[in-house]
């Protein structure tokens, strides 16, 4: 059995919560942290850009404003992801503890593998999908992250219902991502400007939340606490209840207004 | 300047782009497969990641690990080398599709090159010489004497589905065409079920003779002179050198403008080598384009002093290219071995441990290769191991310098290639600089 630190951090804004991400992987990387998996969610709801993503080009800054919308961007690649009503984990671990396998596709594929063990125990549907590599295709991939299934992705009936990207750092690895329970997909097209760009609306179609199938209404605390069940049995793990560090925090609360919400990083783009 | 770069490749061209690297002041990030987790590129790289299993196409031709492990370290760009994704026009879309930019040209230059048909058209277009021949099936005698006195004899009646030599006839004269037309098409249908056959110029054992390339993204394009590539068996390089020992001024002139008036009208950028067969005659046709950087780069960076690498780097950033035609200058001969972990009679692969390793050094010599004492040569990837290279103030010198480099060069455990290579040193066709492509077959008879 490996013993891990479980976090809950609840509702926070999205610079805070990309802060403590980072503040949690530096503190894993050199090893003054046990392997961290965590939960959090979002108040406002939040569009996170990925590392390289153009602001300018893919988001619609007006609509996000009016819609109450935070905007931040990631430390991770990928695309933009909508976060409101989902589950957002982050698994924080050493590279050479063995339980992620070899290579870096193996590291997604095992954190796959046990989000969708989850989601098929819910009754739903989930497959993983060895798709092709973001941005393949010719005419799929602008600025939706949740519609480009790649990489051993969860998707359902062809839906992505599931984001994920991952850093390292050191001999450490953060892979955060989304499981939307619920998704306002009108809104979504709008920050993206999905009416002025034919393959942003196209992508919208392969977006997926898991209230559109669940044969029940799903909630995210419930699935939180199905998620940490299902890793705990794949890896096994035993879970030290935890909250961060007063290090981390103060870490954290540095990064939340130095790096994350501070318009030379979120608008580098 | 990039700050971090991901190297998709591995020996020594992985070792030699993240020196460039280190010099311009730029991260690196090697990527490995579980096999190559001791190779010494990945101890030189800042970081380094494994990306799949042995088999190439499950790690250095996965593209979706490579885009992954690039992704997971922020690298912002990455350098193919050579061989593996180098000249793949899909990888180098979903780099930048991914936002990371692909060193090296543009996908539609990669496809137009990598189709050999569209490339002869196209560089037909700016003037540059193609070997005269038709691909079209020559259906009688007549058409087959017609289109013989149009190229000019020799020519060669070749199978349209054949392939292995089979099927083909040389034709010196008009008196000896019809009856080598009938044996050729008789041959064919033989071999092949298909009697079809085109003509093309036949060029006698040729040299091959490469011209060098470097454009940026601002429409400069130079050269940095030819390489003679002519030492090769079985269609794989042995040994090159640079310049070309036949060569005259004029038409080396002309050779290389005619590399450089192709290279812009394609708007090609970074680095490339248009590669040449030369007649006896002094006449060149184009053969075909390679839009990689080379194996065989080194000995013309070190008769012109251009670092290809960096140039190629910065060039990818944006930047203009650092030299003008007028600033390239090319100084003495160089020559460069391919060591390969084969035996040094039969060319069959021979992997193993290394052990006891000694370079040789000195005046104009430089050796790249990713292989140390105790390092295990593994079998699944090519079993070229270390490149020598030197360069001196004449071609005879040079082959002088190679020699007693090989003489100094210890590789145990092992069998390699140094010992052919010093048996060409002293060679007396190769030291008169009487050499083409038959070389090797010669050597052998």
């Amino acid at each position: 059995m490996h013993s891990w630190r479980l976090i809950n951090s609840g509702y926070q804004a999205g610079a805070m919560n990309m802060a403590l991400d980072e503040a949690l992987l530096q503190a894993v990387a050199s090893g003054d942290s046990l392997p961290v998996l965590r939960f959090y969610r979002w108040r406002p709801a939040t569009l996170s850009l990925g590392y390289g993503q153009s602001l300018a080009a893919d988001v619609d800054l007006e609509v996000c404003r009016q819609a109450g919308l935070d905007v931040v961007r990631r430390s991770t690649g990928g695309r933009a992801v909508l976060h409101d009503q989902e589950v957002t984990y982050a698994v924080i671990a050493p590279l050479n503890a063995g339980l992620f396998g070899g290579s870096v596709l193996d590291c997604y594929r095992v954190i796959s593998e046990v989000l969708q063990q989850t989601l098929v125990k819910l009754d739903l549907p989930a497959q993983l999908v060895p798709g092709k590599p973001r941005g393949g295709h010719q005419n799929a991939v602008k600025a939706v992250c949740f519609s480009a299934p790649s990489q051993y992705e969860l998707v359902i009936e062809g839906r992505k219902v599931a984001g994920s990207a991952q850093k390292r750092h050191g001999q450490a690895f953060l892979q955060h991502g989304s499981i939307p329970i619920d998704m306002d997909l009108d809104l979504l097209g709008r920050v993206l400007k999905a009416d002025t760009d034919n393959a942003t609306a196209d992508s919208l179609k392969t977006v997926g939340w898991l209230n559109r199938w669940s044969p029940r209404p799903l909630t995210v605390s419930e699935l939180e606490t199905q998620l940490a069940d299902e890793f705990s049995r794949h890896l096994q793990i035993e879970w030290l209840h935890s909250e961060p560090t007063a290090g981390e925090l103060r870490e954290a609360r540095r990064l939340s207004v130095e790096k994350f919400g501070h318009a030379d990083w979120n608008l580098r783009r | 300047m990039f700050r971090k770069i991901l190297i998709a490749n591995r020996g020594e061209i992985a070792l030699r782009i993240i020196r460039a690297c280190k010099e311009l002041g730029i991260l690196t990030v090697a990527v490995h497969s579980d096999a190559d987790a001791e190779a010494l590129h990945t101890k030189i790289a800042d970081e380094s990641i494994c990306i799949g299993r042995a088999p190439s196409s499950q790690s250095y031709l996965n593209m979706r690990a490579i885009i992954s492990a690039a992704e997971v370290t922020d690298a912002e760009a990455i350098h193919p080398g050579y061989g593996f994704l180098a000249e793949n026009a899909e990888f180098a879309e979903i780099c930048q599709n991914c936002g990371l930019t692909f060193i090296g040209p543009s996908p539609e230059n990669i496809r137009l090159m990598g189709d050999k048909i569209a490339a002869r058209q196209s560089v037909i277009k700016a003037g540059v010489p193609i070997l005269p021949g038709t691909k079209d099936n020559v259906p009688n005698v007549d058409e087959a004497q017609r289109i013989a006195a149009e190229i000019g004899f020799p020519v060669i009646i070749k199978a349209t589905a054949g392939g292995g030599g089979k099927g083909m006839k040389v034709v010196h004269s008009p008196a000896s065409l019809p009856n080598l037309y009938a044996m050729a098409r008789a041959e064919a249908q033989a071999s092949f079920s298909n009697s079809e056959v085109y003509i093309e110029k036949f060029c006698e054992n040729p040299r091959h003779v490469e011209v060098q390339i470097l454009a940026d993204q601002h429409g400069n394009v130079i050269h940095l002179g030819e390489r003679d590539c002519s030492i090769q068996r079985r269609h794989q390089k042995l040994i090159e050198e640079a310049p070309c020992p036949v060569l005259t001024a004029e038409q080396r002139k002309h050779l290389c403008d005619c590399a450089v008036k192709a290279a812009k009208s394609i708007g090609y950028s970074s680095a490339g080598t248009m590669e040449f067969l030369l007649d006896k005659k002094g006449d060149f046709y184009f053969m075909e384009m390679n839009t990689r950087v080379q194996v065989e780069h080194p000995v013309t960076e070190m008769v012109t002093g251009v670092d290809i690498i960096k140039e190629q780097i910065r060039v990818a950033y944006g930047e203009p290219l650092k030299y003008k035609q007028k600033d390239i200058k090319i100084n003495g001969h160089s020559i460069e071995c391919r060591i390969n972990a084969e035996d040094p009679v039969k060319f069959t692969p021979f992997p193993g441990k290394i052990d006891g390793y000694h370079p040789p050094g000195g005046l104009g010599v430089r050796i790249d290769s990713a292989v140390y004492d105790q390092y295990v040569v593994l079998p699944h990837y090519d079993s070229m191991i270390a490149k020598l290279i030197v360069h001196a103030d004449t071609r005879e010198e040079a082959i002088k310098r190679m020699a007693r480099s090989l003489d100094e060069f210890i590789i145990g455990g092992i069998k390699t290639t140094i010992e052919f290579h010093q048996r060409i040193m002293a060679n007396k066709d190769f030291i008169s600089g009487d050499i083409d492509t038959g070389f090797i077959e010669r050597l052998k008879l």
